[in-house]
């Protein structure tokens, strides 16, 4: 649990977009993850397993709540407050302040782009993975990967042309 | 080449049809022949009247409505060139377009970058409760309530241990004192004038003296107690002492049915550990059997024993 906590509780916020929502969230799925472990037998695939179970139950909770919170409750602050176990006081500004321009770029992106690099790009599942995940076609969702990478570069950029350069 | 071999090739040298070498010797011949030359020349400008000069961008046009524009193509390719993931072939392409295009190459070092931030935003720090409260939440009920309890106990000898506990705990009383006996409705409240009255009207006698209201309460007491030892108390100790003696009777009468039970529990919990589904069941019957001639025993009464032991020679 304690090799998960970060990837499922960083699923978590990616949905739910509020630090006590994903905490709340991600406690339920670890509780329910150890009531399915029994039937799991797979441990190479544990990490997509467990990743697609959270995204199952964060789903659930987004449509229980029926309404997505607005894009300010992103909380870009909060976002930075929370921040990985990375060394370095300067670096960890900078990629900080980088961390804030994507966490914006990626509100202004479409639910079904964002989820793409969620799944890809943040997460790193496989194309076969997120194929199986969303029951979509692999060919499907390698173009949509490609578009949605796209759709951030080109968002980033236009919030901070300095981004990359 | 003389005027006939060139004359033959007229057409595709003014098409630009021919190989170098050709070519080389046609154009040698054209500077030695004035016949041949003017026939070229006359050709040519007839040849070249009849045939239009196509306007500027029409090759581009053509391209971008049966291919697409440059970028375009490109872009469908961008995050496979950032990835490293295209053939060779393609990859110098796109690294000359890149390198060549204001559009597309801020986009692939963007595309880079976020590559590089995109995987650190994987993870996120937990507060330090959150295993504690997730184990918690997995516990059975039991060893939870355990740990509520001791968060409890944990929390409530942290509030004793404070310094301000005294002066809160006076604060405090002082508060309830002052609601039980100040507040108009209250049922006390007429008890510190009741008391005041009392001691200012009788004030020479103390409560304890011989005679006084606290001696005369303390006697009613004691003559109250004694009468109730002297009604029951006798009965009391008589009527326990004959259930300790009856209980210890009917312990040393179920001795059988006990080591019965003891024995067949052995039975089913080896049959358990040997996974014996038949030999558990049948352990299981005779521990209740054995159980419920326990109960009999020890529910009997003296009077249906002896109706027992009367109907035993009419059986």
């Amino acid at each position: 649990m304690r090799r998960f906590q970060g990837r499922i509780y960083g699923l978590a916020f990616h949905y739910m977009r509020n630090a006590e929502e994903a905490r709340d969230m991600a406690q339920e799925i670890f509780i329910q993850i150890y009531r399915k472990l029994d039937s799991f037998n797979d441990e190479e695939n544990l990490l997509p397993w467990m990743l697609r179970l959270a995204r199952n139950r964060c789903i659930d909770r987004l449509r229980r709540l029926k309404t997505r919170p607005p894009a300010e409750d992103v909380l870009v602050e909060e976002a930075q407050e929370i921040t990985d176990s990375r060394p370095g006081p300067e670096e960890e500004y900078v990629a900080g302040g980088r961390r804030q321009l994507l966490y914006r770029a990626l509100d202004e992106m479409s639910e079904m782009n964002r989820e793409m690099i969620l799944l890809k790009d943040i997460q790193g599942l496989e194309l076969s993975e997120i194929s199986r995940m969303l029951r979509l076609p692999l060919g499907t969702v390698k173009s949509r990967s490609h578009r949605a990478r796209l759709e951030l570069a080109t968002k980033v950029r236009a919030l901070d042309p300095s981004y990359g350069v | 080449m003389n005027c006939l071999e060139f004359q033959d090739r007229l057409n595709d040298f003014l098409d630009r049809k021919l190989g170098a070498c050709q070519s080389d010797a046609a154009e040698q011949h054209l500077l030695e022949c004035p016949h041949c030359r003017d026939m070229t020349e006359l050709l040519g400008d007839s040849r070249i009247s009849t045939r239009p000069e196509p306007p500027a961008g029409l090759t581009e046009a053509i391209l971008r409505r049966t291919s697409g524009s440059t970028c375009e193509s490109a872009r469908g390719m961008l995050c496979d060139h950032v990835d490293h993931a295209l053939p060779s072939v393609d990859a110098e392409l796109m690294q000359l377009h890149v390198e060549a295009c204001g559009d597309c190459r801020p986009l692939a070092r963007a595309l880079a970058r976020m590559g590089e931030d995109l995987p650190a935003m994987a993870e996120l720090d937990t507060d330090a409760h959150f295993i504690d409260d997730v184990l918690v939440a997995t516990l059975p009920r039991r060893k939870r309530l355990a740990r509520r309890l001791a968060a409890f106990q944990q929390g409530w000898s942290r509030l004793l241990q404070r310094p301000r506990l005294a002066l809160e705990g006076a604060y405090l009383g002082s508060l309830v004192l002052l609601l039980i006996f100040w507040v108009p409705n209250s049922p006390l409240a007429a008890v510190p004038r009741r008391t005041l009255e009392m001691v200012r009207t009788n004030p020479m006698v103390e409560l304890g003296d011989e005679g006084g209201p606290v001696a005369k309460l303390e006697a009613r007491v004691s003559s109250g107690a004694r009468r109730a030892w002297e009604a029951t108390g006798h009965r009391v100790a008589s009527t326990s002492g004959e259930m300790a003696a009856d209980l210890s009777q009917r312990y040393h009468k179920v001795e059988g049915p006990r080591r019965d039970l003891r024995r067949h529990g052995a039975d089913a919990l080896d049959a358990a550990l040997d996974a014996d589904a038949s030999a558990f069941k049948i352990s299981l019957d005779r521990m209740g059997g054995d159980l419920s001639a326990l109960w009999r025993e020890m529910v009997s009464t003296p009077d249906s024993e002896n109706q027992d032991n009367e109907a035993e020679p009419r059986c």
